[in-house]
């Protein structure tokens, strides 16, 4: 038996041998190279990047777009703040005393208005600027080094909007972490300045000084870039945008002179909202006009909108007029934000601006009518109707789901797109501004009175007449524990907080100017525990730089961790 | 069973010849264990080359040569036997008691357990048999030294395993799970899809020279699982059955229960902020505490008499108050009514679970074959969670010709799971039930609840008569806002919302042997693993989020093809005492995974949960897919000296996708030795059955990234209009990152005593990690936090032991008891250079992504020469004379000393230079390791008449974890987002005036830093489990045979039956860092009763 297995395997054995090695070889030689497997999915290697068809456009045209609406920060809608640029507006104005927020554990905007510990460097509201902020600087930097030192003509644009971009992106780092304002202290210390040619990790933290001359330079190569730039929407900075940037600069610089004069280039061409636009309950701030000269919206295909019921997103915070949609912070969990109680008391009754706050005096109806029968309904809805178009909504929001049970100083500013109150899917996806002539005008006014102050009160008065035909000048002056500043300043800066409340100027403001905080004043609308006055600016304001960059970067050094005041200050009487 | 693996190759190199015919002679060969006829046994005559092997029927004839009378039969596995021969035999084998010479399973083969010199634990059917697993990983804790699961989710259907760590943590950054092998491929899948009744072996390679064949994927250890198949007999069916239930494992802490005494708790906080904080009178403190109390938590369950307070002045519940609050409706003419639920009764129950195998096997003298078919279900022990899973199998062998031979394996499995759709274990909050209901205070209603007309409560129902869930908003729920995890309510979603999903897995193996000689056979097995998955998930049209938009439908499918093509050749000759065999071969392993997703909104009707009928189907939709090559060279020499001294080689080359082309490439290899000294002339301790010094050293690597592309610098894409994607930067790639090497020294013994009573293996080993896949950080100014880079070493040291002893072993009764225990330490060794430059060494929260760690747990301190898992937290100083707790600082790195401006938390603080209440000037510490000392498990086995016994234990000793749970039960209201949550009891015993002793800091509101991350939270990490028991009884064999049946067994086994740990409700197997990741599913309890027939 054994014998002839072998003598029929001996037959058999050459013939097989060799189809068996000839099979082998040949799987072998079929599969014997390990694939090189590229990414097919949302994201690209370099070089799929670069070869994909009109790659510098896209890179260009990444700038903008990912200014807001996907998940930067931590990649899925665990942080409901992690919605891009607007959410920094919101972050810099809780900071000081313009918006008072809910006292509820929900509200996700605590941290910045209470000086919360996350506000230290170990944690992920320290990481939340620095990560975003120099993502989006990268990303210009990349165009900046695809468009090369001498960029040929039809990269000229892409490399004029990545200069304009990134002087924008310092400008924002350098006020939100130096300790001192240029004009006070030019040696004073802001944040490291990575360009595209930067490689060592020991990278110290740039001096005022030499942070604005460097964004002033990235401005002026923008200008020459961008001199022939024609932009088909308001998504993408232009020329006036460069002008814009360079105002702000030169304000912060207070270079008045050229603040004056870039303010007035940049606001050519555009004109200043209406009342009726102002106050338009359909498009109020959410849509761009002829006052927007720079924007950013978000689309109903951004993480930020489709993910979590839309709740991660600007509209979750900023849109009350949506309580029938049962989402959104504002109009549904925490309750909204609210202007400062002291602020809207000082915008007078013919200021159309004051239409955008709930007046308090409505809630003395409201909180007397019984929404359950037809009258009370009747007359919640005729008190809020010159407010909005959805009376009974907004009462909900203000007496039912804030714990304060009112409507009192709710800001309605922002507003549901189309007028929207249902599907919040759809209101969310709103434009927000990110330069508006008004704050040129205002740049104008106050550059103009630095140099001359009986031409910066006409310049002021003019303005604010736009927004209130009986406005006088000199009714605005409060100190803020800063005497220093001219009453002029003072009355320029009460101009910027009512005009500008909500679009992110709040903390640059009174860092520029020194000003103290109040929060506790009698009527004060901030909850019992955050009634808090600081007497100079508070050190909260100079942003900590997170870990994962000292602990790396050895030349950089850190702010003092901030320390919440304890308890109420005694009430501030104006 | 398994020892009859071999017996092919037995067979067939079985040296038998011819001689001249004498004396015709016949019979019949059984077995003893079973009566079954014994197929493939060889008979010689001995002094002679005559011989033969039995038929199927178990049956011979051979023709003895003159004078030659005397049989020899023997088969692998049962004890030799010498008869004289004579016609019409019946020879009865019996088992082989004290065969060592187990089989082990290897790479790409089998060894015997004598020859084998590296370090493998093998878990048999018989071993497997005492645990009810649906997930076959779990039976392994505690029973394979070495061997650790941390984490993981157990719930019915979970696609992902435990994850499993073998002699340590191989990696920081990289992969630390072991490669799992089915039958020879490479298996990523859920070991759920594989019935544990199909399983023959478990094979765990801990040592370099077990797993040096798999290359680039063998550092973390290699699991080898082979499944059963037929023997050459007749037909035999195996039919076992069995049902019980599920319940729940886990542990509650010990929390204030009692809803009286909750809101004493909350008002002591507040009364201490008012009188002692605020310096108010005592009178003034009582009424803000009580009125800042109900403001704050929203809700008041409790009624007391108008005009009084809630809580009176002696901090006790008011006498007068009932239960039950009632509140009229300020927008409806309905009155609300608040009462507490008992949440976690609502949330858990106890699932049934039944289980049937069939299973026929059998073959021929020319084939072989196992046929299974299985059902399981089993229900879970939240609602909306439940697996089924339909499993068959099919495997053959034939033999062709006498030198081709082709085998088939085939799997096939059904499963569908419905998983809870509000159940997100990984984050805290009001998506993941477990945590929800373990944290909410005890004054939260479920539901929301109305007086009816005749005043009594009544669950609020909605349009639709369904009982209306609280969900916390106001408004719509309740009028007043609950603080705790406002919006969320698990059960509610539970009860609308669902998730389904189908999973078909085929398993396809084909191989083909071919015999050139008797010493050269070649191999070529394929494999193909294609699994699908469908799932479903709907968001409620009627309540929730999802109400706006008419109902959100998610659909999404996954196909996941995995092919691995290995061919080898393999050789093996003797040369007189000189046994040599080797294997060379070639290995191709693919997979190809694509994903395909839609969401619409708008449906018709919840009884259609399809996207066709929905609204707005351009809602979202996605795809994508992926793929990961690998390819591998090897070779593998063993020779053994008179089966005395043993010598192996291995060689392996390997490339990987994951690498840049220019660094694919890696080559891997080890060598080992074994000496078997009894069988050494000189060794005469005749107590002595085996005595085996081995040892092995080699390397092997990993690829195990988490991303697919770190060799390159990589660009997310968005939208930034309809019409274009735009690049964005997202992550830094190194060009030059290749494998990280583990180079392992394994030195053992293995022994046998006393006639082979005890047995036992002594290890020690050595593994050192060169070339780390290190997360290299970078400023993150540079627009990323860091790449991937070889660069640091660390090392894995260890000894294991394991034990069996057969106290009684009579012809009724065998009393066996088994104990394995492994210490394993770790070592850094290497850091990069700018990671420690400044501080010394560096602290993150980043740990390996597959210890099953999630974010947010405790920052660890690495440093060159410490280990892994050191915490880095502040230092509890216990409390001061106010009762503020306190935390050390270092005067070299805290403000409080002098020499510093900014206080420095990044670097590990050394001195304990004073104490400070604010944790700003507060340094942090470097802890010892948190990894334990040792661990393993232990049981016994008693069969007797009939009656067969077993129980398992595992354990752990030393090591710490941070009880964040307990934390969190122990903290104050910082602010009002604090309230709701629940309180441990331990906060009875907080600091006061008249209670000053106490080390728990004082319980007042505001405190900012009474519960900081700190040592004070690092509980011990020690256990014990009572993980299994079996109990059966195998009815006589008089009995059964009368009924044609070979065996009748029924029995009672459960799983996870009892914990302890040094708190109540702490469970340190989660994770070893921290109680972060909290899920219902971490372990479950099974109990089951059944049945097993066999004929």
């Amino acid at each position: 038996m054994v014998t002839e297995f072998l003598d029929e395997n001996k037959n058999m054995k050459k013939s097989l041998l060799y189809s068996i090695v000839a099979a082998m070889v040949m799987l072998v030689t079929l599969n014997s190279c390990v694939k090189e497997i590229d990414p097919q999915t949302n994201y690209v290697t370099a070089k799929q990047a670069q070869d994909a068809p009109g790659s510098f456009d896209s890179f260009v045209s990444s700038l903008t777009s990912s200014l807001n609406g996907e998940f930067t920060y931590g990649g899925s809608s665990h942080y409901p703040w992690d919605f891009g640029y607007p959410s920094f507006f919101l972050q810099r104005d809780v900071m000081g005393q313009d918006i008072a927020c809910e006292s509820s554990g929900s509200e996700w905007y605590t941290t910045w208005y209470t000086c919360g510990t996350g506000l230290g460097p170990t944690y992920a509201v320290c990481q939340l600027p620095w990560r975003y902020y120099y993502k989006w600087i990268k990303n210009c930097n990349i165009v900046i080094s695809l468009a090369g030192p001498e960029p040929s003509e039809d990269k000229k644009d892409g490399a004029g909007i990545a200069y304009a971009m990134r002087a924008m992106f310092y400008m924002d780092l350098a006020r939100m972490y130096s300790q001192e304002t240029y004009g006070k202290n030019v040696e004073a210390e802001t944040v490291p300045i990575v360009t595209e040619s930067t490689a060592d990790p020991a990278n110290p933290r740039a001096t005022n000084k030499a942070m604005w001359e460097f964004i002033l330079s990235d401005l002026d190569k923008a200008e020459t870039y961008l001199a022939n730039y024609k932009r088909s929407d308001v998504y993408t900075p232009d020329l006036s945008v460069v002008y814009g940037l360079k105002a702000r600069a030169y304000l912060t610089m207070e270079d008045w002179a050229n603040a004056e004069s870039y303010a007035k280039k940049a606001m050519e061409g555009y004109t200043m909202m209406t009342r009726d636009q102002y106050l338009s309950q359909k498009e109020g701030f959410n849509k761009p006009n002829e006052a927007w000269m720079f924007g950013l919206t978000f689309r109903s295909s951004d993480p930020n909108i489709t993910e979590n019921d839309a709740d991660s997103s600007w509209g979750s915070q900023m849109i009350i007029e949506v309580s029938a949609s049962e989402c959104g912070y504002s109009a549904n969990y925490v309750g909204p934000k609210r202007i400062d109680a002291h602020l809207f008391n000082t915008i007078p009754a013919s200021d159309f601006r004051r239409m955008c706050f709930i007046d308090p005096a409505v809630d003395a109806v409201l909180s007397a009518a019984n929404p359950k029968t037809e009258d009370g309904e009747a007359a919640i809805t005729a008190a809020l109707s010159p407010y909005t178009d959805d009376p009974m909504g907004v009462y909900n929001t203000g007496y039912n789901v804030s714990a304060r049970g009112s409507v009192g100083c709710i800001e309605i500013k922002f507003r549901p797109k189309d007028g929207e109150h249902a599907n919040q899917y759809e209101a969310f996806t709103v434009a927000v501004p990110l330069m508006r002539v008004e704050e040129m005008k205002l740049i104008e006014a106050e550059a103009a009175g630095m140099q001359d102050q009986a031409r910066g009160i006409a310049l002021l008065t003019a303005f604010a007449k736009t927004r209130d035909e009986n406005y006088e000048y000199g009714l605005h002056q409060e100190t803020y524990y800063n005497t220093s500043n001219s009453m002029f300043q003072n009355e320029v800066w009460w101009q910027r907080r009512v005009e500008l409340w909500g679009e992110g100027f709040a903390t640059f403001d009174i860092k520029r100017l020194g000003k103290g905080i109040i929060r506790s004043y009698e009527g004060s609308n901030h909850p019992a525990g955050y009634q808090w006055n600081q007497e100079s600016t508070p050190q909260w304001m100079n942003l900590c730089i997170v870990q994962t960059e000292t602990n790396n970067n050895p030349a950089c050094t850190n702010n003092p961790t901030p320390v919440a005041p304890k308890g109420d200050s005694p009430k501030f009487s104006f | 069973m398994k020892q009859r693996l071999t017996m092919l190759l037995a067979a067939m190199l079985l040296m038998v010849g011819t001689a001249l015919a004498q004396t015709r002679v016949n019979g019949t060969v059984t077995s003893q264990e079973d009566g079954q006829p014994v197929i493939g046994a060889s008979i010689l005559v001995v002094g002679t080359q005559v011989g033969t092997v039995t038929d199927a029927n178990g049956k011979f004839s051979l023709t003895c040569p003159a004078g030659k009378n005397m049989l020899r039969i023997t088969y692998v596995g049962m004890e030799p036997l010498e008869v004289s021969a004579r016609p019409n035999m019946r020879i009865v084998l019996t088992s082989d008691q004290t065969a060592l010479d187990e089989v082990v399973v290897v790479a790409y083969g089998t060894q015997k357990k004598s020859a084998f010199t590296g370090s493998a634990a093998m878990v048999g059917a018989a071993e497997l048999d005492k645990h009810v697993t649906t997930n076959v990983a779990n039976a392994l804790a505690g029973t394979v030294p070495g061997l650790q699961i941390r984490g993981g989710n157990n719930a019915p259907g979970a696609s992902e395993n435990g994850k499993i760590n073998i002699r340590g943590i191989a990696s920081m950054y990289a992969n630390t799970d072991p490669l799992v092998i089915v039958d020879g491929a490479p298996y990523s899948g859920s070991l759920s899809n594989i019935s544990q009744d199909d399983i023959e072996s478990v094979s765990v390679l801990k040592d370099a020279a077990s797993a040096a064949l798999y290359g680039a994927r063998g550092a973390a250890g290699v699991i080898l699982i082979t499944t059963k198949k037929g023997n050459k007999q007749a037909p035999k069916v195996n039919v076992n059955m069995r049902w019980g239930a599920n319940s729940r494992a886990v542990q509650e802490y010990e929390k204030i229960t009692d809803p009286g005494q909750y809101y004493e708790m909350a008002y002591a906080g507040l009364y201490n902020y008012y009188y002692y904080g605020q310096g108010k009178s005592a009178a003034d403190a009582n009424k803000e505490a009580n009125s800042h109390m109900i403001s704050a938590l929203g809700y008041q369950v409790f009624t007391v008499p108008e005009g009084e307070q809630l809580i009176g002045m002696n901090g006790k519940l008011n006498p007068n108050a009932t239960l039950g609050f009632a509140q009229k409706s300020k927008t409806s003419d309905e009155t609300y009514w608040y009462q507490p639920d008992d949440w976690n009764d609502a949330a858990y129950k106890t699932g049934f679970r039944q289980e049937y195998e069939a299973s026929v096997s059998g073959g021929t003298d020319k084939s072989d074959y196992f046929i299974s078919a299985g059902y399981l279900n089993e229900d879970g022990i939240i609602d909306n969670s439940s697996y089924e899973r339909f499993t068959a199998r099919f495997k053959a062998n034939y033999d062709l010709t006498k030198w081709l031979r082709v085998g088939a394996n085939v799997g096939y499995v059904h499963s569908n799971t419905v998983s809870n759709p509000n159940n997100d274990e990984y984050q805290l909050g009001s998506t993941n039930l477990s945590y929800y209901t373990s944290r909410i205070g005890s004054i939260y209603p479920i539901y929301v609840r109305v007086l009816d007309a005749n005043g009594n409560p009544v669950i609020r129902t909605d349009a639709n008569g369904n009982p209306q869930y609280d969900y916390g908003r106001p408004g719509t729920d309740y009028p007043n806002s609950r603080a705790f995890l406002q919006t969320g309510n698990p059960l509610g979603s539970n009860r609308y919302n669902d998730l389904t999903i189908g999973r078909n897995q085929l398993n396809a193996t084909g191989l083909v042997d071919v015999m050139f000689t008797e010493w050269l056979r070649f191999n070529a097995t394929s494999t193909i693993n294609w699994t699908h998955a469908n799932y479903s998930k709907y968001d409620s049209q009627l309540y929730g989020p999802k109400v706006s938009v008419n109902g959100e439908i998610l659909k999404y499918q996954n196909d996941i093809y995995r092919q691995n093509h290995v061919q080898t050749l393999n050789f093996a000759k003797a040369f007189n005492a000189h046994n040599v065999s080797a294997t060379f071969g070639h290995e191709w392993y693919d997979q190809k995974y694509t994903y395909l997703t839609a969401t619409a909104q708008g449906l018709f009707t919840p009884e259609v949960k399809e996207i066709n009928a929905a609204a707005n189907q351009q809602y979202k939709s996605g795809s994508y897919t992926r793929e990961y090559n690998v390819e591998g060279w090897f070779g593998r020499v063993l020779y053994n000296y008179d089966e005395k001294y043993f010598a192996d080689a291995s060689f392996r080359r390997d490339a990987s996708s994951r690498f840049d082309k220019d660094n694919r490439w890696g080559s891997f290899w080890s060598v080992g030795a074994g000496w078997l000294i009894n069988k050494e002339k000189f060794f005469t301790a005749n107590w002595v059955d085996q005595l085996k010094l081995k040892v092995s050293i080699g390397q092997t690597g990993n690829d195990g990234l988490p991303f697919d592309w770190s060799y390159t610098d990589i660009y997310t894409l968005s939208s930034s209009s309809a019409t274009q994607m735009t690049p964005s930067f997202s992550r830094i790639g190194n060009k030059d990152i290749t494998w990280e090497t583990t180079t392992a020294l394994n030195i053992g013994v293995d022994f046998a005593l006393f006639k082979n009573r005890l047995t036992g293996t002594l290890e020690y080993y050595n593994k050192k990690t060169t070339d780390l896949l290190f997360w290299f950080s970078v400023p993150e100014s540079f627009g990323a936090t860091g790449y991937y880079s070889n660069i640091g070493d660390k090392r894995s040291t260890g000894v294991e032991l394991t034990l069996n002893a057969d106290i009684i072993r009579t012809k009724d009764i065998t009393w066996s008891v088994n104990f394995n225990i492994a210490h394993n330490k770790e070592k850094i060794l290497k850091l990069p250079e700018n990671k420690i430059k400044v501080n010394g060494g560096f602290a993150e929260t980043w740990i390996p992504w597959t210890s099953g760690a999630s974010n947010g747990s405790v920052q660890m301190w690495y440093e060159e020469g410490g280990s892994l898992f050191q915490p880095f937290t502040y230092a509890y100083a216990g409390v001061n004379e106010n009762g503020e707790a306190l935390y050390y600082y270092d005067e070299d790195l805290s403000p409080l000393g002098g020499k510093v401006t900014a206080n420095n938390t990044a670097k590990a603080a050394s001195k304990k230079s004073g104490t400070t209440t604010n944790i700003g000037e507060a340094s942090r510490y470097a802890g010892e390791s948190m990894l334990p000392d040792a661990y393993g498990g232990f049981g016994t086995t008693l069969n007797a008449y009939g009656f067969d016994l077993s129980v398992n234990f595992d354990y752990q000793i030393g090591g710490k974890i941070y009880d964040r749970q307990y934390a969190a039960l122990m903290s104050n209201w910082v602010d009002n987002g604090d309230a709701g949550s629940a309180f441990h009891v331990d906060l009875l015993n907080s600091w006061t005036p008249n209670n000053s002793s106490t080390n728990i800091p004082r319980f007042q509101y505001g405190d900012q830093y009474s519960v900081a991350t700190c040592d004070r939270f690092l509980a011990s990490a020690a256990y014990l489990n009572f993980q299994s028991f079996t109990i059966g009884y195998t009815l006589p064999k008089s009995l059964t045979s009368k009924i044609k049946l070979d065996k009748v067994r029924v029995y009672a086994t459960g799983e996870n039956l009892c914990f302890w740990s040094a708190r109540k409700g702490l469970d340190p197997r989660y994770d070893y860092g921290s109680t972060e990741a909290l899920t219902p599913y971490s372990l479950m309890r099974t109990v089951m009763g059944g049945i097993q027939v066999s004929f």
